[in-house]
Order: structure tokens, then C-alpha cells, then sequence
């Protein structure tokens, strides 16, 4: 394998990583309230609003039922006007957030729902307000499980980012595509599947470590 | 002091309506241990819900010192409901905060300061007796600690009064002891009033001052402990009372009995009553009476406070008249008499 191919592959894992780790932090930047709201507006939940349940409920379906790939697509004018650019990691980092965002605000909602009851019942009979209960029972007990979807989230990041490679979001993604799909190339194919492998190998183990670390059940 | 006003509750859902309580209203005064028995679904634990409003009653009026909690806005009920502790069936203790941090969390609420909340904390651990497991998660405690975490952390904003929801229900017949001591101490200790609910009149006898006995969401019957035991107006406290001995008949009668009589075969009784000082010789004199066998089974007496009650088996063996007078004898003498079946005698 030649130095320039060999850079080739550097630059594209580090933008993979770039792509998933950034775009995972926006979409929990989004995604997080809005699966606490989804959860909190729940039926005999804290702040139960069907209305505003059904709203926000409503628009997380529609963006969890359009495909990645077409979204990226749709999203250009928006992307344009936000970044300046279509193509690129940072004109990628736009459809990955929100493409995430309404995935992770699902997980979020099942994540709040496993902690019990109770808890909440103790935290409430103690004068807890709203805020306080969210605070300092709900994301602490959820916690390894939030953890968890962070995990998932992140190895989905990474197979979206290689698919937003197709349409010059950089990365593995376009590397494979380019020079292994289009250039026909079956060595740099296969590196760059082992490297995203790796990739996701390494997301799973740290996150498995940490969710052990802050679950005390 | 708490006063219940004619507290009602329905729960309704799309297919059927329940009454959980029905024009429910008691006292406590400061410093009492009152305690609230019932089966499961006679709407106990809606009612001691009732009173922090984690449940909203229909109507009535819930007054805790002075306060009408119903009249309140949701802010200002949040803060009241500080003076008032809350204690689980199933502890509800945070996984993730070690003991002492489950402790400290009434006190964060508040706002309270660091140093404050460490010299608070070690008081209450030294309360609770569980100095020692300040670091630990309550994954690692046994069910009696992770009651005792629960109380400590109950008491820390100094409330006025404790709910107790079934806090003794998981636990085994040892720890269940230790915890109503802890709560008994602590109630004299703090003059604190404490409102419990129960299914086991073993801890109303151990440590209530009074006692109410709910069925069907409606406070049948209510009063000094000594004195529902003494004189339970109703079916259901009879029951409760003569339950909580958790007598039955040996497993042998039990294999061998059957429902019609047949030739040589005796009847076995189960006999109960409330307050009898003088039952042993009611019994003797039945024996002597009926110049035929009364054997003795089974028994147990208990007291609660100078009241005797009482459950027990025997085994008579006389003829058909006989069997009737005894049975008299006992109804007479203020003893519940019901028949279980026969069995054959054994030569």
C-alpha cells in the first residue's frame, strides 16, 4: 500500500471519528431534552400533557422514518444556509445530528422509563421539584442505560457517516466508496470495512466499561 | 397534628369505577403512633397517599399542622410536603447514590451547605445504627439496612410527621422487630407523630398507640389500641386480631379430617376470643362439666398490652348431646366457637 493511500486511510478514520463523536454530541444536545420531555409528558408521568406528547411524538416519527441517505439529500438548502457548504465533514455534521437526534430522544424515553416508579414516588413525597427530580433521580439512576444508548447511537453514527460518504460527506465512507466501489480497488475496500470494525469494536468496549462503572444495581 | 376530613377517592377508568376510600376521616395527635390496617385493596395505602397528596383526593380536606394541603398550589405543597417523611414497602433508594448521598438528598433539595449536610448526615447514620455503611450502595445492604438508609433519609429535613407505607412488609419476622423498635424509639425520641399502614396486626400491636381498621375504602372502626382489642366491634377486626396468631391445625388432623361424622370419631373445634382473662378455666370447667375428653391441640395466647386474645384447637369426644352443650358453654362464655370436621379415633 502506497504512503498517499496509506494517508488516505488516516485522514478518513479521523474524519469517521470526527463525524460520529460530533455529531453524537449534537444530537444528545437535541435528542436528550426532547426524550425527557417525551417521557415527562407521558401518561402518569411528572408532567403529563397528551397534546404536547403527541406533538413532540409526532415530529420524532417523522425524522426517525425518513432514510438517512435521503435525508441528507433533502436537507442540502438547509445545511447550505447553516454551514455555507453542502459537501464535506462539517456540511455532514448537519443531517448526522439531526438524523440523530430523534433516535437517540427514543432511547432517552426508554432509558427514563426503566427507572422505577417508586423512586420518583420518593423523590415527590420529599418536596422535590420538577427540575430537582430530573436532576438528581431520573438522569442519575439512568445513567448506565443512558450510557448504553450512547453506545448504540455512536455505532449507528458510524455506519451513517459511511453512508453520507456516498454523497461527499468524507470519511471511511467515501474512501471505500470512492476508490474501493468506483475505483474498484478490493484492498482498500476491505481495509477501510476492517477499519470501521475496529471503529466500532473500540465504541462498544468503552461503552460497555462505563455503563459497568456507573451502575451500582 | 394531622386530621383527615371525609376524604373520598374513585379511580376510573374506561371500563369500571373503584372506590378506593369512602368518607374517610381521622386524628392524630403530635407525638402518636396511629396505625391503619387492612387487606390488600381495602384502599390503605391510597389513603396514607392521600396525605402528602401524592394521591389527590376527591374531596375532603387534608390538615397537617394547621395547613389544608388541598388549598395549596403545587409550589407551595411541594415545600410542605418537606415536613412530612415518607418511608416504602420497597425502600426506594437511589442505586446510584452510595448511603450517606441517599441520606443528604432531602437536604440538597433544600439547599442546604456542604458541611451542614456531612455533620447531619453522621447524626442520622448514628440514629439509624448503620454508622459503618455511610460509603456503601444500597445494592450491598440487606432489606432491615436499606429500611434503616430509608428512615435516616425520611428524618433528614426534620419532619413533623412520618408515613410509614407497608415499611416492614419485605422484611423477615427479625428485622421487621428491629425496624418497629427504631421507629418506636425515634417517635419518643423526636415527639415525632408517625402514620403506618399494614396488613399485620402484629405491628399495630407492637408499636401503635392507636389503631383504624379500614375495609373497602371505609374506616370501619377505630381507636386506642388496648381498646379495638379489647372490644372489636367489627367482623373483620375479630379477624385481623385472631389472624395475626397465624394458627392452623397440625398437618396430621389436617390429613386425616373429614366433613360428615362417622362411627368413633371426635370433633375437632377451633376456638377463639379476645380478652378472656380467665380462659383457662372456662375451658376447665367445660372439661369437668362434660365428664368427656377436651384434648387440646393447638394453641396461642398473646397480649396486647394487658389484653389477652387467643386461638385453639381441640378435639372432643362425646356424644351428640354433649357436643351441643359444649358448644353452648363456650358461646356463653363469650368464646367464638366453630366447628372444623371430624376425625376417627385413632384405636
Amino acid at each position: 500500500m502506497s504512503e498517499t493511500v496509506i494517508n488516505l486511510l488516516i485522514k478518513g478514520s479521523w474524519e469517521t471519528i470526527v463525524m460520529t463523536l460530533v455529531s453524537g454530541f449534537f444530537g444528545f444536545v437535541i435528542g436528550l431534552p426532547v426524550g425527557i420531555l417525551l417521557y415527562l409528558t407521558r401518561k402518569d408521568q411528572l408532567l403529563e400533557n397528551k397534546i404536547v406528547h403527541q406533538v413532540v411524538a409526532f415530529f420524532v416519527n417523522i425524522f426517525r422514518s425518513i432514510p438517512f441517505i435521503i435525508l441528507i439529500v433533502w436537507m442540502i438548502p438547509f445545511t447550505r444556509n447553516l454551514v455555507g457548504t453542502s459537501i464535506g465533514v462539517v456540511a455532514a455534521l448537519v443531517p448526522l445530528s439531526v438524523g440523530a437526534a430523534p433516535f437517540i430522544a427514543r432511547l432517552v424515553e426508554n432509558s427514563l422509563l426503566e427507572v422505577p416508579n417508586g423512586l420518583i414516588e420518593a423523590a415527590r413525597s420529599m418536596g422535590a421539584k420538577p427540575m430537582q427530580i430530573i436532576r438528581k433521580v431520573l438522569l442519575p439512576e439512568a445513567l448506565p442505560s443512558l450510557i448504553n444508548a450512547a453506545t448504540i447511537t455512536l455505532i449507528t453514527l458510524v455506519g451513517y457517516s459511511a453512508m453520507g460518504g456516498a454523497v461527499g460527506a468524507g470519511g471511511l465512507g467515501q474512501v471505500g466508496y470512492q476508490y474501493g466501489y468506483v475505483g474498484y480497488d478490493i484492498v482498500i475496500m476491505n481495509t477501510v470495512l476492517i477499519l470501521l470494525i475496529i471503529i466500532v469494536f473500540i465504541l462498544q468496549f468503552i461503552g460497555d466499561k462505563l455503563s459497568k462503572k456507573f451502575n451500582h444495581k | 397534628m394531622i386530621e383527615l376530613k371525609n376524604i373520598s377517592k374513585t379511580f376510573r377508568s374506561s371500563k369500571k369505577k373503584t372506590i378506593a376510600l369512602n368518607q374517610v376521616s381521622l386524628k392524630i395527635n403530635q407525638g402518636k403512633i396511629f396505625g391503619i390496617i387492612g387487606k390488600s385493596g381495602a384502599g390503605k395505602s391510597t389513603l396514607i397517599r392521600c396525605v402528602n397528596l401524592l394521591e389527590r383526593p376527591d374531596e375532603g380536606e387534608v390538615w397537617v399542622d394547621n395547613v389544608n394541603l388541598l388549598d395549596l398550589s403545587e409550589a407551595k405543597l411541594t415545600l410542605e410536603r418537606r415536613k412530612i417523611g415518607m418511608i416504602f414497602q420497597h425502600f426506594n433508594l437511589l442505586s446510584s447514590r452510595t448511603v450517606e448521598d441517599n441520606i443528604a438528598l432531602p437536604l440538597e433539595l433544600i439547599g442546604t451547605s456542604k458541611n451542614e449536610i456531612k455533620s447531619r448526615v453522621d447524626e442520622l447514620l448514628q440514629l439509624v445504627g448503620i454508622g459503618d455503611k455511610a460509603k456503601d450502595y444500597p445494592a450491598n445492604l440487606s432489606g432491615g439496612q436499606k429500611q434503616r438508609v430509608a428512615i435516616a433519609r425520611a428524618l433528614a429535613s426534620n419532619p413533623t410527621l412520618l408515613l410509614c407505607d407497608e415499611a416492614t412488609s419485605a422484611l423477615d419476622p427479625a428485622t421487621t422487630k428491629s425496624i418497629l423498635n427504631l421507629l418506636k424509639e425515634i417517635n419518643q425520641k423526636l415527639n415525632l407523630t408517625i402514620l403506618l399502614i399494614t396488613h399485620e396486626m402484629e405491628v399495630i400491636n407492637r408499636i401503635c398507640d392507636e389503631v383504624g381498621v379500614i375495609d373497602d375504602g371505609i374506616l370501619v372502626e377505630h381507636g386506642s389500641v388496648e381498646d379495638v382489642f379489647t372490644n372489636p366491634k367489627e367482623d373483620i377486626t375479630k379477624e385481623f386480631i385472631t389472624n395475626s396468631l397465624d394458627l392452623s391445625l397440625p398437618t396430621f388432623f389436617e390429613k386425616n379430617i373429614s366433613d360428615s361424622k362417622q362411627e368413633n370419631a371426635s370433633t375437632i373445634y377451633k376456638l377463639s376470643f379476645t380478652n378472656l382473662p380467665h380462659y383457662n378455666s372456662i375451658i376447665e370447667e367445660a372439661k369437668s362439666m362434660y365428664s368427656s375428653e377436651i384434648e387440646l391441640i393447638n394453641s396461642r395466647i398473646e397480649y396486647a398490652g394487658s389484653v389477652n386474645y387467643g386461638t385453639l384447637f381441640i378435639k372432643v369426644q362425646a356424644n351428640e348431646q354433649n357436643n351441643s352443650a359444649i358448644e353452648n358453654h363456650f358461646t356463653a362464655q363469650a368464646f367464638n366457637i366453630k366447628k372444623v370436621g371430624y376425625v376417627r379415633n385413632s384405636n
